[in-house]
């Protein structure tokens, strides 16, 4: 953004006469850059402003009051549904609860929107764990062990990185079907493991729907390697000299110089194991991630009533929540991380 | 028995077929404090991480206190280097910096504790403890840097042009600091640079080296006063040596140098010091004059030799006046590649230069007497470039 208006100011001032042009074109090239910038932060946050209004709105007028930039018949009752187990409730409270539902024109689901959830945490979290803590390692083998055919397989590795995702989709769901151990391995009874005898082996299952992108992915190899080869070779020759072995030198040395890319690393892991839908659709039937439950709720909508659009807007901004509060936790740490790993 | 033993130590990089250093050979006694020392690229950082273990040893073998290190791994050698870029660790405080080499080394939090104070006391870090390296001065990392050194103890303690990266002022009181230090603990030192002002102030025995190979491992006055080589006469020293080519003559036992139009006699005490001179009679040699031992004749009558010069320039820095003359014969190239970087291997700049009293009527364009110490020349054969 900067680049924009230092760009219009000196094009303003070369074309304008003096010092009068030039202090005009400065505040030209930030009134045109500000205004810019306003209409896209109206474009990008107009959608979620419109999520949270159906949410706050009685599902049966927002049909009538489409034009409303208000929440017509403002209610935060449609939280309250989205969040509730109804199979907790007693009977009499339940049936009091549907009343209150039918009020606000949702329709009767139970959504319980606690448990996937839970799902989408445990499994991002896995998978962000997981794949940073891999990822780092052989990043960091990449950059600086030397070893025979280090470059071929790098290479073997990053070519991974154009292989379109959705070709990966049904071998690795065929993969985590049959990850399944046989209840007999070289004669020795295995049968007391819970997964051994299971029929769909991970499918389902929060390992199942980690697997693919537990150990690694192409991109953030890459990403790490990069960083870990600027990193100077004196500060790790310094550590060996200081006694410090391998394990030490990368738990201790490298890893927290590269704290800064590391946790922007993780955040982005985090963000797209939540967001993520094929995946967990095709392997997770029956062990909802959050994205999958959404699509459950919408296509549940029975043809007879209108569609519930205050629930599912209330589903889907509390479905959000996690990311946004993620955000404004660590933003802010991964600016100063960057920060801090930038001096010497 | 030395302390630190370099046999034959030999560099050859893979991809490459020269060998960077080249059979350095050296025996440094406990508590000596030796400086390498030579242009850009000889090998100097090299034969250092050969010791340290940074890199492998092609051929020779490495010997500390009695014991074979030679495929011994760095970590085992009980060897502390201080870096160029000092490489502390950012994310580390300066007493976690300090502390990191005894934590590894599994000594008690008590006595770490103690030691980090003791060694803060020492390079004056005390108030600095808490703070990260990036909060620094560049003077202040560089103490950091030793104190993560020092502070175990270490066999040997290793340098590579610790100072390089500091402002002129800081480097020389730096320089007076390490030296300090290095004599309090008396730790065996090897010290990396390419200042010659560094290896002669702070060396108990400065090591020169050129492509690789050893020129001359000495006291720096032996060094001055005695070069071993043409290289070696022309790097120590700063203005450099003047070097020219000469012819000998021996007229009934008069042995004299003829430098261009000029004749400069040998008197019999350095034809004892020199006894292969005579033997030179009709060849070309080089002959050797340093700056300081060349006079404004009117101020120092008591050197009986005379050369005529014209002064081309002037530098007047008030506690001397450095002349550069033209006396008819051009000096030689010492082949330091350093000092063709600084005159651009500009062959006009090959004046003589001289170093006169500040009391001397020396003027630009006016020929003066230069009068020559002659007890203190230097004789090098040109073919080998060793002394005569
Ligand atoms: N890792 C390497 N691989 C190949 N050649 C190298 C390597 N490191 C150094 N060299 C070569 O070895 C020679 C000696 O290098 P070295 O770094 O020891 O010189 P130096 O005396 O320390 O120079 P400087 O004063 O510039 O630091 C140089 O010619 C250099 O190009
Ligand atoms: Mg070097």
């Amino acid at each position: 953004m900067s680049e924009t208006t230092t760009s219009d100011a000196t094009a303003a001032a070369v074309t304008a006469p003096a010092v009068q042009r030039r202090s005009g074109g400065i505040r030209l090239g930030r009134v045109a850059a500000w205004g810019l910038l306003g209409v896209f932060m109206i474009a990008s946050l107009f959608p979620v402003y419109w999520a949270l209004r159906t949410a706050l709105s009685n599902n049966t007028a927002i049909i009538s009051d489409t034009d409303n930039l208000l929440p017509p018949e403002f209610t935060t009752f449609n939280f309250e549904r989205v969040l509730t187990d109804q199979s907790t409730l007693s009977p009499a409270e339940r049936a009091d609860f549907q009343e209150q539902v039918s009020e606000v024109g949702g329709n009767d689901t139970n959504f319980n929107i606690w448990s996937p959830i839970i799902n989408s945490v445990i499994v991002a979290t896995v998978i962000t764990v997981g794949q940073v803590f891999f990822c780092s390692m052989s990043a960091y083998a990449f950059a600086r062990l030397k070893f025979k055919g280090r470059e071929a397989l790098f290479t073997l590795f990053l070519s991974a990185l154009m292989v379109p995702p959705i070709f990966a989709l049904i071998p690795n769901l065929l993969l985590v079907r049959d990850l399944k151990l046989d209840t007999y391995l070289f004669e020795i009874d295995l049968g007391w493991l819970p997964w051994a005898a299971e029929t769909t082996g991970w499918t389902s299952t929060y390992a199942g729907l980690a697997a693919p992108y537990f150990l690694m992915t192409p991109f953030a190899i890459f990403f790490l390697r990069q960083f870990f080869i600027g990193i100077s070779k004196e500060v790790e020759e310094a550590a060996v000299l200081d006694g410090a072995g391998h394990l030490r030198r990368f738990f201790e040395v490298i890893l927290p110089m590269a704290a800064a890319p590391i946790f922007t690393l993780a955040l982005i892991t985090y963000v797209n194991a939540w967001n993520d839908f094929l995946w967990p659709f095709t392997a997770g039937r029956n062990l909802s991630v959050i994205t999958v439950a959404l699509n459950d709720f919408r296509a549940q909508t029975p043809g007879t009533t209108r569609p519930d659009w205050s629930g599912l807007m209330t589903a889907t901004f509390i479905a959000g929540a996690p990311i946004l509060a993620l955000f404004a936790l660590l933003g802010r740490k991964v600016v100063d991380s960057i920060q801090f790993s930038g001096i010497k | 028995m030395s302390y630190v033993s370099l046999r034959g130590l030999t560099k050859v990089y893979a991809g490459s077929d020269e060998p960077a250093v080249d059979g350095l050979s050296l025996d440094i006694n406990e508590g000596e404090f030796v400086v390498f020392v030579g242009p850009s690229g000889c090998g100097k950082s090299t034969a250092l991480r050969m010791v340290a273990g940074l890199e492998s040893i092609t051929k020779g073998g490495l010997h500390i206190a009695d014991e074979e290190m030679t495929n011994v791994s760095p970590q085992n050698r009980d060897i502390a280097m201080v870096f160029q870029n000092y490489a502390l660790y950012p994310h580390m405080s300066v007493g976690k910096n300090m502390a990191y080499p005894l934590k590894i080394a599994g000594v008690s939090k008590a006595e770490i504790a103690e030691r980090v104070q003791s060694t803060a006391k020492v390079l004056q870090l005390e108030e600095y403890l808490d703070r990260k390296p990036g909060n620094l001065s560049g003077g202040q990392r560089q103490r950091v840097a030793m104190g993560r050194a020092l502070i175990r103890s270490p066999k040997v303690f290793l340098m590579d042009e610790p100072l390089s990266n500091l402002d002129a002022k800081l480097r020389v009181y730096m320089r007076t600091e390490i030296a300090r230090i290095q004599q309090d603990l008396g730790i065996t030192t090897i010290y990396v640079t390419h200042d010659q002002v560094e290896a002669m102030t702070m060396g108990d025995r400065v090591v020169v080296l050129k492509d690789g190979v050893l020129q001359q491992a000495d006291t720096p006055a032996n060094l001055y006063s005695n070069p071993a080589n043409m290289f070696v006469a022309g790097f120590i020293g700063s203005p450099a040596m003047n070097l020219f080519e000469g012819s000998v003559s021996n007229l009934d036992g008069e042995v004299a140098v003829h430098l261009g139009p000029n004749t400069v006699p040998v008197p019999a005490a350095v034809l004892a010091a020199h006894p292969s001179l005579p033997d030179k009679v009709g060849q070309t040699i080089a002959v050797g004059v340093r700056p300081d031992d060349m006079y404004d004749a009117a101020l120092a009558p008591q050197y009986e030799a005379r050369i005529t010069g014209t002064p081309v320039l002037l530098e007047s820095l008030g506690s001397e006046i450095v002349t550069h003359l033209d006396i008819g014969v051009r000096p030689m190239d010492s082949t330091d590649p350093d000092m063709e970087d600084l005159t651009g291997g500009d062959d006009d700049a090959h004046a003589v230069v001289a170093r006169f009293s500040p009391h001397s009527t020396v003027k630009q364009g006016q020929p003066i007497e230069v009068s020559i110490d002659t007890n203190r020349l230097h004789f090098f054969d040109i073919a080998t470039g060793n002394k005569i």
